[in-house]
Formats: C-alpha cells, structure tokens, sequence
C-alpha cells in the first residue's frame, strides 16, 4: 500500500516537472498529514513544494530503488539489473531533491550522461534547483564541477588545442567529493592560462555557460551565510572554466565589491575576494604592470576596507581582509627595492627577500600566515625573468608613502580612540599587534 | 545587511496589539513566507508586551536582531534585520516611523486599531529604502541625534520572557500562528536547524 502510494507520488512528481519546465525552486510545506486526499505536490509560481508528511514515503522508496540499482553480488561484482533510465532518474531526483549529498544518487546520474541518456545541460538545471533548497551541498557542487568537466571536454576536443583542464591549484584537495576525471589533467603552463590585456579579448569559454554557473553561486551564497562552498566553486569555475581571464577577474572583482558591501561578514566572500587579488597579481607580474596596475587597485581596495570598517564596526572579517591586502602591498613592494645587479651586504639581505616574495605561485587560497606566497612551487625561470624584468627600481613615492606600517598603526590608533563599539576596539588592538609582530619579524631578519 | 520586517504597535495596560506592517521576505523561500511572516508578527508582538514603555532593546535571537522602540505614550515600533544591519540606523528608522504614523494616524484611532482600520502604507517604502542604509541614512556619516537613553541588548527571546513562561507554551497558544507554523517550529527545534525564524 506504502509503495503503491510512494509510486503514485513520484509519478505525481515527474507529471509536475513535464508541465512545468520552467520550475526554478523546490522547498517542502510543513504539513504533518495527509488532507483532503490531495496530492502532496504542489506547483505555484514555477516553485515547486512537497509537503512534508509525503516525504518519509517517498524518500525510503526511492532511496532503496537507488540503492539496488547498485546492487553487487557475494564477489562483489556488479550485479547487471536492466532499470529504465526514466525510472533512474525519476528514483535519483527524488532521493536528490530531499538529501542532496547522496553521492549513489549523482553517480547514477553521471553514467546516464555517459550513456546520453540525460544531457549535461538538463542535469545542470536540476542541480541548480536542488541547491535551491540545499544551498550548501558540497556533492551538489562537485557533480557541478563535473558536468562542466564533461562540457568543456566536449568543446575542446573539437578543437585543435591539447589537453584542456589544469587541476586547479588552490583547490585541490579543498574540494570535497571530486573524482578526478578519466582524461589526464595537463597543467597549462601559466602565461597561456591569462588572457592578456591587450589582445586577448575573447573569452576562452561559453559565455553563457559561465554566467549561468556564476549566477548558480550568487544564489547559493545569497541563501546561506558565509557559503564556502559556493565561494570555493565559484573560484573554481573561474579558474577552469573562464581560465582566469584578465576581464573575468576585473569584474569579477567590481560584482564582488558591490556583495562585500552588502555582506560584510561573509569571510568566505572576502576569501574569494582574495583569491582574485592572487590571480591579478600573478597576471599583472607577468604583464611587468604591478605599479602601473595592480598597486592601484590595492589602494583601492585599502579605500573601500577603511571606509566599510569604519562605517560598519565590528566585523572581524573586514579586519583580516585588511591584513592580506598588506601583506600584498608589502610583497609588491618589496619587489622594487635595490637594483639587481648591488652587492653589497645590505642589498644581498633586500634580494633574499626580494627572492622570497617572487616566487611566482598564487597564495594558498586560505591562508593568513605572516608568510605572503607558498613556497611550494619552484618556477626559478619566471622568477629570474620577473627579476630581470623590473628594471625600474624605484616605486614611486606616492605608494611607498601611504601604507606603511606606521601609518596603519596610526589607523588603529584612531579607531581605537574614538570607536564606541568595544568588539572593534579588540579587533583594531588584535589588529595591531600583528602589525607589530611583523615589525619584529622583519628586523629578525635584516640581522 | 537585510531587514525583514517593520511593524508599528500600540501597548496599553500590559495590552499589545499591531497596528501596521511592513514585510521583505524576498530571501526565505517560497513556500516558506507564509509561516516567516506569522513568527515574525509574534515576535514583534512578544517583545513589545515585555518591554517596558519608554524604553529601547534589541533581542538577539539566532540570525536574527529585533530592534524594539516603545515610546513612553504607548506607541511601539519593532524592526527585525540580520546581524550586520548597523544598530544605530535601525533604531533611527524606528524613531522615523513612530513620528510619520504619529502625523498620519489620529491618536483616538490606535487603542482599537488593527490592519483593516488603521490606513498607512508607508512602511513597504520605508523598508524598502532602508534595505541599504548608507543611502538612506545620512547621518551615518555623523554621530546621531539619539537621545542618551541606552539601547538594552537580550541575548535571546528567552531572556524577555517573565520568570517561567516558556517560548514553546507561547508557541503553542498562540491564536496568531497557524498550525502549519506551529508544526514547523516544532520539527526546526527537534532538528536544532539554524535560521529558524525564532
């Protein structure tokens, strides 16, 4: 009785999305029991909902038909058991729309894309809508990640170009439930991952494809607070599948400010936020255009944390996001400090950092440590190249004046005295007594 | 930085009832606005009977902050927005809207009013322009002409009630909650979900 009503709901399910193909939102109606005899599926406004005492129904249902689909025997081999791919994906979405982190569930799916007998584009759209009601769903993401996988694969191949994907760098590892895909992943050597200014003004990728999953993190994120994983994903379509494109990166960062205002605790924004700054740096590094480029826009970003600290007192995020901006201003400048070809003592010690900080590797997407860039790659070429490269040794004087650590120990100062909010006096003084233990860090060194 | 609702209220003899609100449920979902919008008005309800007139608070209550104004004639306002909503613009909105309804609304109408009597539509417009609150509030950038009365922070709703009343009691029975609601609140606090709307 149980199961013949489970059935009917399903069916009830799949008759909803055939007429409405346009749903763009799931969410559930809290509803202890069954009334009037109605259908517990309910479409209004292209929102879809399932009342809730259907559910444990339904999902027991589903979930066992899923699970048999992946039935093994006493070898554990497969066991070869001829489902309908209708019937798998009527059973897959169910289960999905209720516990969006069953991997079975996607896995199911990924091989009915395989087989084409579901498109990767008709898939996307579903998990878009599962994230509506599950913004937070690392399996959700990661079989995102993997049908954009399969798309860009698609597109390439036509193509004359090699092997397409790099693995992407900060991610790795941070992205839960990723399978590496079955193709070999190439890195791309980095001056060919970055559009270039000047000529390069064609995207490397779908448009569409890109504003669409843009627009898919946007929402998640909207959702729920401080969303890493929609920030994490975000971060990774932009490095894989927009390839960190110079003008992806640019707006990326202007949409960003506009969402960082609006949200001024959300850390992993602001991570985001970071990451972008990373890819610009490296960009504008191998553009030779750090001072010319890439210092304003860090005074640009000093301007807006200045201005929403203040405005907006006490967010521990603001303050942290501060501190990576001077950690890259430092670096930067660090860069232009002797003339390459000095000798003497004092030089060599303003080299050795000079060294340090050209190590050409983003920094690791989540780190405040003292220590600007991971020293994890060795790209000794490039960095001679840059080293090379800066012929001017000078910065000019209206950067090495403004933002110091003096005068961002004259900006603590400040708000300390005359903020009334006691939580943002503590995150000024926490803020000062790292610029302090930096003070001693760099002397510590120069000896 | 959100503010979800805006609600005028009138207290009399320990007595409460709503005048007028204003509603942003935009962010919560579809089907879920119905029941968002029932917690938000006992809320505000709950938190107006329990303060005392002429006074300012703010109830901490999970994402949320209710920023109550009750003025020493009986008129209350209550504002509920995010954590990052900046407190000093909520309570200077507040103080906007108690003296427009003041203006708009004859006084011999408030003791019996209710939404079908009372005509103001003002606050739709209100929230709508205060949902970012640098435009809206210059004096953001000066310090504000608030009065010295200090504003009382409760960590929670509990900390509002009287000495033995339960939240989950009131819940029960409430005439303004539907049992929709009432359900809801039930599963969301056996599940200890976060964002449930009390």
């Amino acid at each position: 009785m149980a199961h013949e009503l489970a059935h009917r709901i399903l069916s009830d399910l799949s008759t909803a999305f055939q007429r409405h193909p346009n749903i763009d939102e799931v969410g559930f109606i809290c509803c202890p029991t069954c009334q009037h005899n109605r259908s517990p599926v309910v479409v209004e406004n292209n929102k879809l909902g399932i009342e809730t005492w259907c559910l444990e129904l339904i999902f027991p249902y589903a979930h066992d038909k899923v699970l048999r689909a992946r039935g093994r025997d006493d070898r554990g081999r497969k066991i070869k058991v001829s489902r309908s791919a209708r019937s798998l994906l009527e059973a897959t979405r169910a289960v999905l729309l209720v516990q969006a982190d069953c991997l079975t569930a996607w896995n199911i799916r990924k091989e009915l894309v395989e087989a084409e007998d579901l498109k990767c584009t008709q898939d996307l759209k579903f998990a878009a809508l599962v994230l509506t009601k599950h913004p937070k769903s690392s399996e959700t993401f990661a079989h995102r990640r993997w049908l954009l996988k399969q798309i860009i694969q698609k597109t390439t191949s036509t193509s004359v170009q090699p092997s397409p994907i790099a693995q992407a760098s900060h991610t790795n590892g941070l992205v839960a439930g990723d399978q590496a895909s079955s193709g070999a992943a190439v890195e791309q050597p980095l001056n060919t991952q970055h559009g270039t200014k000047a000529g390069g003004t064609k995207l490397p990728c779908d448009e569409k494809l890109l504003e669409t999953e843009l627009t898919v993190c946007q929402s998640s994120a909207e959702r729920y607070p401080s969303n890493y994983y929609a920030w994490t994903h975000r971060a990774w379509v932009v490095e894989n599948v927009a390839r960190c494109h110079y003008k992806i990166l640019m707006k990326e960062l202007c949409d960003n400010r506009h969402w960082i205002s609006r949200h001024i605790s959300d850390h992993s924004g602001l991570q985001y936020r970071q990451f972008l700054l990373t890819q610009l740096a490296t960009h504008f590094r191998l553009e030779d255009a750090l001072q010319d480029e890439f210092l304003p826009v860090l005074t640009a970003e000093f301007e807006l944390l200045t201005d929403l600290i203040t405005a907006f007192p006490g967010h521990e995020a603001l303050w942290y996001h501060r501190r990576y901006v001077f950690q890259q201003w430092e670096s930067v400048l660090s860069m232009f400090k002797c003339p390459k070809s000095d000798n003497s003592a004092s030089s060599k010690n303003h080299t050795h950092l000079q060294q340090q900080h050209c190590s050409e590797v983003p920094v690791e997407l989540y780190t405040h440590s003292a220590s600007s860039f991971s020293r994890d790659r060795d790209d000794s070429k490039l960095h001679a190249a840059v080293v090379q490269g800066n012929k001017k040794a000078k910065v000019d004087s209206t950067y090495t004046e403004h933002h110091t650590i003096q005068t961002e120990l004259e900006f603590c100062r400040n708000i300390m005295a005359t903020s009334q909010d006691g939580w943002q006096v503590r995150l000024a003084g926490s803020y000062q007594h790292w610029l302090q233990q930096r003070i001693l860090g760099q002397d510590n060194k120069l000896l | 930085m959100k503010l979800y609702s805006l609600s005028v209220l009138y207290k009399r003899d320990s007595k409460v009832h709503l005048l007028m609100g204003g509603y942003d449920l935009q962010s919560f979902g579809y089907f879920q606005r119905g029941s968002v919008k029932e917690f938000m008005v006992f809320t505000s309800q709950i938190i107006v009977e329990r303060c005392r007139e002429g006074s300012r608070s703010t109830v901490k209550e999970q994402e949320y902050m209710c920023h109550c104004y009750i003025r020493t004639d009986g008129l209350g306002g209550v504002l509920i927005a995010d954590h990052e909503y900046p407190q000093r613009v909520a309570f200077t909105l507040l103080n906007k809207v108690l003296d427009d309804f003041t203006q708009k609304v004859p006084t011999h109408l408030w003791p019996d009013g209710n939404q079908s009597t009372i005509h103001y539509t003002e606050l739709d417009g209100y929230l709508a322009k205060y949902q970012n609150p640098r435009e809206a509030d210059s004096m953001m950038k000066i310090q504000s002409e608030l009065d010295e009365t200090k504003i009382i922070l409760h960590k929670s709703i509990e900390a509002v009630l009287e000495r033995g009343e339960k939240l989950d009691d009131l819940v029960a029975k409430s005439e303004d909650l539907s049992v929709q609601s009432k359900t809801f609140y039930k599963t969301a606090k056996k599940q200890n979900q976060c964002c449930v709307i009390l």
